[in-house]
């Protein structure tokens, strides 16, 4: 009776301990840096002021570049990284969804908007940053310790959470048999390549639906995956090189370099943050 | 409780609520069937090519045999690249129809006949198995069940 009663508890602690646990923020610096990156290749080109209709649009553009700019060099990240959070959120709900400006509500912007708004509450600004060379000289200037490169993990927890949930629902969505037979991925084939001259036939149709019932796999592997450790070795090297599939064959935007993006955040941070040290020991001076 | 645990506790909740919503909100659209732009789901490329038809024609003699025609020389566009896209990707039976009007117009007084199926989300559906001369006026017939976009998309 006892045993039963302190094993949920101590499910809750544990929970508790992972979610509030702390680690390297290099993760979510090198987060940042690809969201500013691929913030500009996805609506950059929309948001110059020259597209801007009224002071509200000219304000939401300058707040876009402005905070985008800090966001990639890591200067007042913070504040940077909450404000590019609001200016995309608010493109993402107000223009387009509310708006109906619907070529910006898209898969690929959705997780765009989504993996700001959770970087937004890392502190991504604590490596590989203007601001972190201004505490580093603020530390020598005051022979003090030099500040840890560590902080709260939960932004990172969120966005794996976030690709589980993309994963989970993409595969659940293609498990009918018209996606699993094959036939889903000939019209898509037909629809971006061969128009109505796509070659139906056996060859073809084993093929699609080997690669269906791959893809669904691997996306339910990955849904898991993403949360055990001991898989990643394996399995996110998988999952970049379907993304790299999918980004050479699709119009996917900016969705495979987000999702790739975002395996930064399901890895180990110390991890990421070794890996970094090794490829660039000056990185963090 | 300190101030260290109740930090944690508060992060705890904090991850526990989020990941609840990203985890349940393509629920509203992908299991209940409700629409909302604010919503987002993740069936990605989910009707891309629905309504399309793949076809090959030909022209059936008097004896009975049939001859294929390629349609991109029959209509005197034999570079398929630059031939329009009505011609390169014919979409829905009004599709296939309008190709086969051209055709039929080129061509001559001939016995055209096809063999074409079309894309559902089901998979595909036979559409015509070379029964009718596609020159003739078609009897009319229910449409293919499931061969136009659902209207996930958010338009």
């Amino acid at each position: 009776m006892k045993t039963g009663d302190a094993q949920p508890l101590r499910a809750i602690d544990r929970l508790v301990a992972w979610a509030a646990a702390e680690g390297s923020t290099v993760p979510m610096a090198l987060i940042r840096i690809g969201l500013a990156l691929l913030l500009w290749a996805r609506w950059g080109a929309d948001m110059v002021f020259v597209h801007a209709t009224g002071a509200p649009a000219l304000a939401l553009s300058a707040g876009f570049f402005a905070a985008t700019g800090l966001m990639l060099v890591g200067l007042w990240t913070r504040a940077a990284t909450a404000t590019a959070a609001l200016v995309v959120a608010t493109m993402y709900f107000a223009l387009g969804a509310a708006g109906g400006r619907t070529e910006w509500i898209h898969h690929h912007h959705f997780l765009l908007m989504s993996a700001t708004v959770l970087c937004a509450l890392t502190p991504c600004g604590r490596s590989l940053s203007v601001d972190r060379r201004r505490a580093l000289r603020r530390a020598q200037r005051c022979r003090t310790p030099a500040p840890a490169e560590r902080g709260p993990l939960l932004g990172l927890r969120l966005m794996t959470a976030q690709l589980s949930a993309v994963y989970l629902w993409s595969a659940i969505d293609k498990c009918e048999p018209g996606f699993l037979g094959g036939a889903r991925l000939e019209q898509i084939a037909g629809f971006y390549y061969f128009g109505s001259d796509l070659p139906l036939g056996t060859a073809l149709t084993i093929a699609s639906a080997t690669a269906a019932v791959t893809v669904v796999a691997l996306e339910f592997g990955l849904a898991i995956g993403v949360w055990r450790p001991r898989w990643h070795r394996r399995l996110l090297p998988l999952g970049v090189a379907f993304h790299a599939g999918l980004y050479v064959l699709l119009p996917v935007a900016t969705f495979s370099a987000t999702m790739v993006l975002l395996y930064l955040a399901a890895i180990e941070p110390a991890a990421v943050h070794r890996v970094v040290a090794r490829l660039a020991p000056g990185a963090d001076e | 409780m300190t101030t260290t645990a109740r930090r944690a506790r508060a992060r705890a909740i904090v991850f526990v609520v989020v990941a609840a919503l990203l985890f349940l909100m393509p629920a509203y659209r992908q299991v209940f069937g409700l629409r909302s732009r604010f919503v987002r789901d993740w069936e990605l490329f989910n009707e891309v090519g629905v309504g399309l038809v793949v076809a090959e024609f030909a022209v059936r003699g008097a004896d009975g045999r049939e001859a294929a025609i390629d349609r991109y020389a029959a209509l005197g566009r034999p570079d398929r690249a630059a031939a329009p896209r009505w011609v390169r990707s014919m979409q829905g039976e009004a599709g296939l129809v309008r190709v086969a009007g051209e055709l039929c117009k080129r061509l001559g007084p001939v016995d055209l006949r096809a063999r074409a199926s079309i894309a559902t989300m089901a998979g595909w559906v036979p559409l015509h198995a070379g029964e009718h001369d596609l020159c003739q006026p078609l009897p009319p017939r229910p449409p293919v069940a499931g061969a136009r976009p659902r209207g996930h998309e958010d338009r």
